[in-house]
């Protein structure tokens, strides 16, 4: 009994301590929910607006989907360089498969953006905060709907579910992106900040969704109803009328270049990179990759002696260079305040051999004159070609303040008011009774600001021929060329699986037109199905 | 409070004893073969006095005159009492055989005599350890133990060393074993912070258990499968090593001392061209002419021989009633490459005491260790701008390092850093400051009832120092040219309270039972904090140096590019009851039972507690009747056991809702947590043979295991929308499984009494395979992420169904085309496992009077592995732009503008065997009155390696993970094996 007793007191002792409830508790974040009341809900819209940072500015996102799939860019493999185990060579080509980081990664960054807003509506916003929100979820759900041709998405009160999601057929998603946004313009700020949800941004990213809703629907056969392109020459005017008082900035590349915040009159909806201690809640991206990514290895910079002024990688071919005409100002070519006297740089499109501030020619790391090339490869394999095939392309002209570190004052234009004009002028030539006069007048007015002589006619495309100058197509990528709209404009246009610079004509009619779904995706959401010519 | 309590104890345990001299007794310890033994413990039963036994075996004590009996002990022997009341003169004959050295196995919570034991576990003494120069405890298992694949990954000093025990079971981190020290369960990480500018990339991580001074160690255990590391529950799914330190033992004071010193060189180079390959290959290329003329060897420039010291002193001594050990221990090692380090400063003691008459017993152990390392710019993920080791490996031979005013060449033409420049402006320090402590209380309530109270506590501070001064340009970054600096610290925390309960009862004659019941409550807490700036005032030029350190002098940092940070993980915190029974029928029939139950705070809420049971028996075939005349077998017995493990090695706050402040105003959320979030179950059933044949001079084990790792956690990536990319869940209906065979045979094949031979080898094959049919053909995720130049996002390894964890994803190369341009299959195919299939290892003792001989190497077959630097850092492009290649590219028809692409060009045959350690010592025996047992010794650590491969050594694994989820068997311009020679000396007073 004795030891019965001691056995008892032991066992007592033990259970005795043995009341640790094991709640986990966060020490450097926490937990939250719409009820807990204690999470600022401006923070929280601020935190979704900076999901949109990376997934716009990166070299390797958004862009490189709008951008290097199309006639407007490739990068060759240069040797050693930009192999990249192929994954920049198949955009170009169109031979990629179900597998490419890049695509899973923007699947994955819209998806971010669309959550971040979808946790702001449940999180009880104030009414401008809700609309704010939906924007955000809008502008998510257009790029799905272009890029994936499905629009996974959450009801609010499953904003933070971790299950497979509901996902919206091209129907559906046009169907809630229309009705959102027609319902978001009047509730958002008046005051029209670039760097925010604005009823200037809804109406531009509504006139996005019916112009392409025929495209988003059949992207085969694109078909442009009437109403819709009525609707989108309306929505074109409330901008153009808007008191923010939107006009075509004179000097072109004012749009894009360091003090682009004060130069520019087209800034609809912009980044702004103001620096790493900027209000409004925003970061500051990495606008630096717009002219990294393009500039040689050697490009020169008088305040730094070091190399690595750039990554010699994207290009553009000598079919879409040539579009322009000689007076065009967008070609480039010509001095730009505080980027010429610096380096020697002119923005624009750079061909030929590229001189330094002192106009001492500069040469490439094998000693080659540093002299770009119109002609290009895909694969480049003459060594002394490798680093010097293909035109350069500077939109952005660099901020030497901050260069390749530190904040870059370059704003990222996302929309931008000379695509209204255009699309405007898009929606006349598509209107059930086309407005030819109308569109060429508009397209006119925009080419007589950029330097360019007027066009005589205009027609939408040439089929047989992606690069004929005469087109509202060409127009469209001699003004918006490399600001992530040429892929979903090729598609509207009917000519993305068309024979153009360096890619063949597609075998397949359907599959390159929607971006796979990641097969771990797939098998993460049943809801979603892989798109065609993939399975 | 309880640093003092600790420090009251230790002063209360230096006790001092009297003799009191009545009669003297002398005698001789012998072998059961006659052999003199040195250093047997002599005590008087029932007394404080002892002696210890002399070169030749002999022994005088005092002796009280009361008293009755000696008892003499000897290490690997049975303890033995000799009646001295009719003697003063006795001669005593210990007992030894094949197995009494290891006669008793820690098995968690507890010991068990070898013979008892039912689960696969094998046990290492200090003696059979690999010898050299050891920085951390794995590297005295390396190929000793079956089943056990310890890699390192790397020649840095003091680098990871990776520890796998029968296969890959987990498809993300968290294959590591769970280190117990003294009974005190380890966090497993390092408080080492990171230092990782940008530009430069990750530099490796350090090794967890540096802290530990190997010279320190008596014993390790290896639980390998599930019937014996089930008792620790959710956290013994990949096994569980337990390190046991040297304790004192009865006798008088006893001081033990060494000292070694030696140097290192690199064990094998990376073949590229010298300045005439390299002129010749300009030539023959046609490549732009980039000969400068010089002739130089820019890899031997940042290399050096390197010297070592190690110094260990040790004190111990007590009674029957208290013992203690005292142990310090210093170690300087300099790396090959230039500036790197590795300093260890460890201090251990230990007491046990006994009060009450032997019914209650404290002991505690406390190690404090302070381990510095100066690391050298070796980034595992370098971009374009390389690395120390790329930078010399592709320095054109041609160009020298330094100009004629002896400053650094910072003019290569090609662009490149110069290695040895970088080497200078670089300094980078980390330091650990580790205490463990534990304090063991057991009071036995009855002979057959003990209850034991363990609190244990184990704290790390890492703290770390790195710059780049701004004189070297092109490291790439924002701070490129500019310097920059950064300071961070990490904190570990963690303690354990376990109660237990242990019977060991004779139920019956035939029957006794052993069991223990117990709870444990563990937590662990981590934070950190960093700062960094760029763009510094000063050392901006070479020619102008200042010897102050950017990160001692943060405040000159151009303050608008400060970036702090700080993080504090949740606390975890484990709570677990666990019960284990033994039983024993007439020494043929074993049964062992164990049931834990865990409860996590990690785990999401719909799933707090886990379950892990396990049951195993054995069978001494040797007892049973029948074998009574078989004389062949000294002992044979079969073993069989199942068993459930868990993993829970995953985001400490991965079940929740996260949302984070970040700057400007933004908050949002990290990532949705998983409610059903839990532990990852390994089920494991192990068949064994143990057999001792020929008078136990063969003798092994055989062991079946099979291994399944059901509800597998993954870092799975998210149905979108939602916060962030993935989230840790259980993949339901996928599983691993790693089946195999493991044979470890010891043999004596000579026993003499001058010459003495043995041979210990032991071999294991292992199949991994993941299984997850949903993801049909298509990989389920891609890790073993590629890098260098041209390589942006390339990866070389997939989890995919029905395949080896990690297997190789690659396209095949189909050789070159007429242009020499490489051509390969449109798409990547499975084409290899970087898993070995076998890995072995064989050690063999040789002793020749006092003349010994040591060896033990290993070595894994079956694997291919990946050599990243081939494809990205030495390609042949590099010839056209002024950047060395290596020699083996020249007339391989390969065209110099050929892409770099990832393909199984690159994937090189992994076979490699090793020579892991040589040792040769002298035993001069004793020396003079007061010197014991002197020895010296001259040992050699990775002398060489035979293998293909063209890397630096084929044991390597630079830590590749994407998504999560780690790599395995990438090779990358890492730290260069080094090959270590020692000359030392060990004695005793």
């Amino acid at each position: 009994m004795k030891i019965n007793n001691k056995i008892i007191i032991c066992l007592g002792l033990v259970s005795a301590l043995s009341c640790t409830k094991l709640d986990q508790k966060l020490q450097d974040s926490f937990t939250s929910s719409p009820n807990s009341g204690s999470t600022d809900v401006n923070a929280l819209l601020n935190g979704a607006y900076n999901n949109m940072n990376g997934l716009l500015h990166a070299q390797d996102q958004l862009f490189s989907l709008e951008e290097t799939t199309t006639d407007e860019a490739l990068i060759p493999v240069r040797g050693g360089d930009w192999d990249d185990n192929g994954v920049w060579r198949v955009l170009h080509e169109h031979t990629w498969t179900n597998i490419h980081t890049q695509m899973s990664s923007v699947f994955n960054g819209l998806g971010s953006l669309e959550s971040s807003a979808i946790t702001v509506l449940a999180f009880n916003p104030t009414p401008t905060q809700q609309a704010e929100a939906l924007f955000l979820r809008s502008l998510a759900q257009f790029y799905y709907l272009d890029l994936f041709g499905q629009v996974p998405y959450r009801d609010v009160k499953d904003y933070n579910a971790i299950t497979a999601s509901p996902v919206l057929n091209p129907q559906q998603a046009v169907d809630t992106l229309v009705a959102t946004l027609t319902k978001i313009i009047p509730l958002l700020p008046a005051s029209n900040s670039p760097y925010k949800a604005s009823p200037d941004a809804a109406r531009f990213l509504l006139m996005k969704v019916l112009l392409n809703k025929g495209a988003f629907l059949n992207k085969k056969a694109p078909t442009f109803a009437d109403p819709d392109m009525q609707q989108v020459i309306s929505l074109g005017q409330a901008i153009t009328s808007s008191s923010v008082g939107y006009s075509l900035t004179a000097n072109y590349f004012d749009n894009f270049g360091p003090q682009n915040a004060t130069l520019s009159k087209e800034r609809i909806l912009a980044w702004p990179n103001t620096g790493a201690s900027s209000s409004n809640g925003i970061n500051s991206g990495g606008i630096n990759a717009r002219w990294m990514m393009t500039l040689h290895y050697n490009a020169w910079d008088k305040n730094n002696s070091y190399g690595g002024a750039g990554w010699n990688g994207f290009s553009t071919v000598a079919d879409f260079y040539n579009m322009f005409g000689t007076a065009d100002t967008r070609v480039g070519g010509q001095s730009y305040p505080g980027v010429t006297s610096q380096s020697g740089l002119k923005p624009g499109f750079l061909v030929g051999q590229q001189f330094n501030e002192m106009g001492v020619a500069e040469t490439d790391r094998q000693g080659n004159p540093l002299a770009f090339t119109q002609d290009v490869k895909l694969i480049e394999t003459d060594r002394k070609r490798l680093e010097v095939a293909g035109v350069r392309v500077i939109k952005y002209p660099p901020d030497y303040a901050a260069y390749s570190g530190g904040n870059q004052t370059n704003q990222l234009q996302i929309f931008r008011f000379a695509d209204v004009v255009l699309m405007i002028a898009e929606a006349k030539l598509r209107s059930s009774a086309p407005d030819a006069a109308g569109a060429l007048v508009l397209v006119n007015t925009l080419r007589t600001v950029r330097g360019a002589t007027p066009l005589a006619s205009l027609t939408l495309v040439n089929p047989a021929n992606v690069a004929d100058p005469n087109t509202l197509l060409a127009e469209r990528g001699r003004e918006m060329y490399w600001e992530s709209w040429r892929r979903q404009d090729l598609i509207r246009y009917g000519v993305f699986l068309a024979k153009w610079a360096l890619k063949n004509a597609d075998d397949d009619p359907e599959k390159n037109l929607l971006f796979p779904i990641a097969p771990n995706q797939l098998l993460a959401n049943p809801n979603l199905h892989q798109n065609p010519g993939y399975e | 409070m309880r640093q003092k309590l600790l420090l009251s104890t230790i002063f209360l345990c230096f006790c001092f004893f009297q003799t009191i001299a009545q009669r003297t007794i002398t005698g001789t310890v012998l072998s059961k073969e006659g052999t003199p033994l040195t250093d047997a413990s002599v005590t008087v039963v029932g007394e404080k006095t002892g002696a210890r036994t002399a070169a030749d075996g002999t022994f005088s004590i005092n002796v009280p005159s009361t008293a009755k009996q000696l008892q003499v002990s000897y290490v690997g022997s049975e303890t033995q009492r000799v009646s001295i009341v009719s003697d003063s003169k006795v001669t005593v004959v210990l007992e030894t055989n094949a197995q009494a050295l290891e006669n008793v196995v820690i098995i968690g919570y507890g010991s068990v005599k070898k013979k008892d034991l039912t689960g696969s576990v094998s046990s290492i003494q200090s003696k059979d350890f690999n010898k050299g120069q050891i920085n951390s405890p794995e590297q005295l298992l390396q190929g000793k133990v079956p089943g056990l694949q310890i890699t390192n990954s790397s020649g840095q000093p003091g680098g990871i060393t990776i520890v796998k025990i029968r296969g890959n079971n987990s498809i993300r981190t968290g294959n590591t074993p769970l280190y117990v020290v003294d009974g005190v369960p380890l966090d497993g990480r390092s408080p080492r912070p990171g230092f990782n500018p940008s530009g430069l990339g990750t530099t490796p991580g350090g090794d967890p258990l540096t802290f530990i001074n190997p010279s320190e160690i008596a014993s390790i255990d290896v639980l390998k499968d599930a019937s014996a590391s089930a008792i620790y529950g959710s956290r013994g799914a990949n096994g569980v090593i337990i390190i046991t330190t040297k304790k004192g033992s009865a006798g008088p004071a006893k001081i033990e001392a060494g000292a070694s010193v030696g140097f290192s060189d690199v064990m094998r180079k990376v073949d590229v061209l010298d300045a005439a390959g390299y002129r010749s290959a300009l030539a023959k290329y046609q490549a732009p002419i980039s000969d400068s003329g010089a002739s130089i060897n820019a890899f031997d420039a940042i290399i050096r021989k390197a010297f070592t010291q190690n110094y260990s002193l040790a004190m111990s001594g007590g009674n029957a009633n208290g013992k203690y050990r005292a142990s310090f221990f210093a170690s300087d090692q300099d790396g090959i490459i230039l500036k790197t380090n590795l300093k260890k400063y460890v201090a251990n003691f230990n007491g046990q005491y006994k009060f009450l008459d032997d019914k209650l017993s404290i002991s505690f152990n406390a190690t404090a260790a302070n381990v510095t390392e100066h690391i050298a710019p070796i980034s595992q993920d370098a971009g374009s701008a390389g690395n120390i080791i790329s930078l010399a490996l592709i320095w054109n031979p041609t160009l020298s390092l330094t100009n004629k005013d002896g400053t650094y060449n910072q003019n290569n033409p090609s662009g490149q850093v110069n290695p040895s420049a970088f080497s200078a402006a670089y300094n980078d320090i980390a330091n650990i400051t580790t205490l463990l402590g534990s304090m063991n209380v057991a009071y036995k309530i009855t002979p057959w009832l003990e209850y034991r109270l363990l609190y244990g506590l184990n704290y790390g501070v890492g703290s770390r120092k790195g710059e780049i001064q701004g004189w070297i340009a092109k490291t790439g970054g924002d701070p490129d040219g500019k310097g920059v600096a950064a300071t961070a610290d990490n904190y570990l925390l963690s303690t354990t309270i376990t109660h237990t309960l242990t019977l060991n009862k004779d139920i019956t004659h035939d029957l006794s039972l052993n069991a223990l019941v117990g709870y444990e409550y563990w937590q662990t807490q981590f934070k950190g904090n960093a700062t960094s700036v760029f763009q510094f005032d000063y050392n901006l030029n070479q020619h102008n140096l200042i010897n102050v350190h950017y990160y001692d002098n943060l405040q000159d940092g151009l303050q608008a590019n400060l970036r702090t940070s700080a993080f504090k993980d949740p606390k975890v915190e484990i709570q677990s009851y666990f019960a284990r029974a033994v039983l024993n029928y007439q020494d043929k029939y074993l049964v062992t039972g164990t049931f834990r139950a865990d409860g996590s705070s990690k785990f999401g809420k719909n799933n707090k507690y886990a379950y892990f049971p396990s049951v195993a028996a054995a069978w001494n075939i040797k007892n049973e009747d029948f074998m009574k005349g078989v004389s062949l077998f000294n002992s044979l017995k079969l073993r069989a056991g199942y068993g459930e493990t868990g993993n829970q090695e995953f985001a400490s706050d991965a079940a929740l809702d996260v949302y984070r402040y970040n700057s400007n105003g933004s908050v949002g959320a990290a990532h949705f947590g998983n409610d059903s979030l839990k532990w990852e179950t390994v089920k494991s059933v192990d068949i064994g043979l143990d057999f001792a044949i020929l008078g136990g001079r063969v003798y092994g084990a055989i062991d079946y295991f099979s291994k399944k790792t059901t509800d597998p956690i993954y870092l799975a990536v998210l149905p979108q929308p939602s916060a962030g990319a993935s989230v840790y869940k259980n993949l339901t209906g996928s599983y691993v499984t790693n089946k195999g065979v493991e044979i470890g045979v010891g043999a004596d094949i000579v026993q003499g009494k001058n010459f003495n031979w043995s041979v210990n080898g032991n071999i294991t094959f292992v199949k991994n395979k993941f299984v997850y049919p949903p993801a049909g053909a298509n990989p389920l995720d891609i890790t073993g992420g590629l890098h260098g130049q041209g390589t942006s996002g390339a990866f070389a390894e997939a989890i995919a169904n029905n395949q080896p964890i990690d297997v190789y994803y690659l396209r095949n190369f189909n050789g070159y085309d007429k242009d020499g341009i490489g051509t390969y299959d449109a798409i990547p195919s499975y084409v290899g496992d970087p898993n070995p299939s076998t890995f072995v290892g064989i050690s063999t003792d040789i002793s020749y009077k006092k003349l010994s001989l040591n060896v033990s190497s290993h070595g894994s077959f079956g694997n291919k592995l990946y050599n990243n630097t081939a494809m990205s850092v030495l390609n042949i492009s590099n010839i056209n732009g002024g950047r060395n290649i290596a020699s083996g590219l020249i007339g391989n028809g390969e065209n110099t503008s050929n892409p770099i692409t990832a393909s199984t060009r690159f994937l090189e045959n992994g076979n490699y065997l090793k020579l892991g350690s040589v040792a040769l010592r002298y035993s001069f025996g004793n020396v003079g009155p007061a010197v014991k047992g002197l020895s010296v010794y001259v040992s050699a650590n990775n002398l060489f390696v035979i293998s293909k491969y063209k890397g630096f050594d084929p044991e390597v694994n630079v830590d590749k993970a994407l998504n999560g989820i780690p790599s395995l068997g990438i090779d990358y311009i890492g730290y260069p094996t080094q090959r270590t020679f020692l000359f030392g000396f060990n004695f005793s007073l």
